[in-house]
């Protein structure tokens, strides 16, 4: 179990965003939380990571408890995520944000400057960019890039750091059907070499196509859980998500 | 309704659409797709004034808008539901509703229309006087579509209204834009939920780095090959 959450809570005011939720993550896999919206998958992602703190319950990772760790911690312990609407610095060009993504890795201040020779990372970086097919945009300002290209050079920046685990906020959302493939595919490679993702979509070609096992929330509970056939026939599940 | 004439535009230095050409057909609905960065919102931008034209020209029901002040182009009775979350983030939602409304004078009507909206997306009704940064991200996006409903445009501009939605919401919002439609509007499109947005569409327009790639009927668009393996996913 690389990831385990027992009795999860977060409130805001009166409303119950994530109702003593208990979940786990297994080691290898492609797991995916779906759910209506509003009904906890972000505010989830964000106890995970460290933004919100859970009123109550722990979180688990390989068996440590980050619950009550800052984001800086808990992300180089290797885990690693991205956001619905991108975090990106506009000014700096894309090659830069990528190499910023791993900068945070990278021991202290001192250690990064004597480290001047960043030439594999910025290899690596390039190739990341070349497979995203935004390879033309590197010495592009993030901030000129279309919303589906911003979305993209995000989903590097999670890719360059090596991470263990990988939190996914609506990979598809925005991205053209056609570069979705590409992406997934990518995804399952780098899953078959051991990385671990939790995603979070609504696409659900990809949801049922891709991932492993699903958890659905609703409320802040959890629903249902189990396989793709096995949820896609659920009763409760079509009627709280895919509608019809 | 709308006919774009070699339109060319960009940011900054950067060039973006290399005369592009376009004709929007009253009370239909057309949808342009492509692959990310093709210059499908940028578009949008230059016909609502946001952007300049650099070249070429864009007409409404013949008049030459080429760089009019988007206050005179809502006048005129166009409007742009963009791209991400757009709200007043500090305004209940029923405030939200109520600036989408902002130029109408029939108030007794915008009341009875956010109403609908109420009904149409409950949980907007529910947390109505909640203010509109605690909302989840796909519900700020309902949010948004609900004040758009509201202005009711002649020319209606939405980039990926379902973008973030969940797929029985999903739903629901193209179920409106179609009743809009079908009410008389004319729409164009954005939307990478492609297949769906063929569906409901009349004409389409495959753009591709910021040149005109493929056109034809909606229906002819989604049965072509080459669109289905490029753009489409297969």
């Amino acid at each position: 179990m690389i990831l385990k959450g027992k009795n999860v809570t977060k409130k805001f005011g009166d409303l119950v965003a994530v109702d003593s939720l208990d979940f786990e993550v297994k080691e290898g896999e492609i797991l995916s939380i779906i759910g209506p919206n509003g009904s906890g998958k972000t505010t989830l992602f964000n106890c995970i990571t460290g933004i919100y703190k859970p009123n109550d319950g722990e979180i688990y990772f390989k068996e440590k408890n980050i619950t009550k760790k800052p984001p800086y911690l808990i992300c180089l312990s290797g885990i690693s995520r991205t956001f619905q609407i991108t975090h990106l610095c506009p000014e700096l060009t894309c090659t830069e944000n990528l190499l910023l993504s791993i900068q945070e890795h990278k021991g202290n201040l001192f250690s990064r400057l004597i480290h001047l020779d960043e030439s594999e990372e910025r290899k690596k970086a390039e190739e990341i960019l070349s497979f995203l097919g935004i390879d033309r945009l590197k010495n592009d300002p993030a901030g000129s890039l279309s919303y589906g290209q911003q979305k993209l050079l995000e989903l590097g920046t999670v890719l360059m750091p090596n991470p263990e685990l990988v939190l996914l906020d609506e990979p598809a959302g925005g991205v053209n059907p056609t570069l979705i493939k590409r992406i997934m595919d990518r995804i399952l490679q780098m899953n078959e070499r051991g990385i671990t993702f939790v995603i979070v979509e609504h696409n659900m070609d990809v949801v049922m196509n891709y991932s492993h096992r699903i958890i659905v929330l609703d409320h802040g509970k959890k629903i249902a859980e189990g396989l793709p056939k096995d949820i896609k026939e659920n009763k409760e599940v079509i009627k709280a998500y895919f509608g019809g | 309704m709308i006919t774009i004439e070699n339109l060319v535009t960009g940011y900054g230095k950067i060039e973006i659409l290399h005369s592009v050409n376009m004709e929007i057909k009253d009370n239909q609905m057309t949808v342009v797709i492509g692959p990310n960065g093709a210059g499908k919102s940028t578009i949008f931008r230059a016909i609502f004034g946001i952007l300049k034209v650099w070249d070429g020209k864009i007409s409404y029901n013949g008049e030459n808008i080429s760089n009019f002040k988007t206050q005179a182009l809502l006048k005129k009775g166009i409007s742009y539901v963009p791209q991400g979350r757009n709200i007043f983030p500090l305004m209940t939602i029923q405030e939200n509703l109520e600036m989408g409304a902002y130029i109408r004078n029939d108030k007794e009507q915008v009341q009875k229309d956010i109403e609908r909206i109420y009904k149409r997306f409950s949980i907007l009704g529910e947390r109505r006087n909640e203010e509109a940064r605690n909302l989840s991200g796909g519900q700020q996006q309902m949010l948004e579509m609900g004040r758009a409903l509201l202005l009711d445009p002649e020319f209606i501009m939405l980039d990926e209204p379902s973008l973030g939605l969940a797929p029985n919401i999903a739903e629901v919002i193209f179920n409106e834009i179609h009743k809009v439609k079908e009410s008389g509007k004319t729409i164009m499109m954005v939307e990478q939920n492609a297949k769906r947005a063929l569906e409901l569409a009349d004409y389409a327009y495959v753009l591709e780095l910021g040149k005109n790639k493929y056109e034809g009927p909606a229906k002819e668009i989604m049965k072509n090959e080459k669109v289905k393996r490029l753009y489409l996913g297969g």
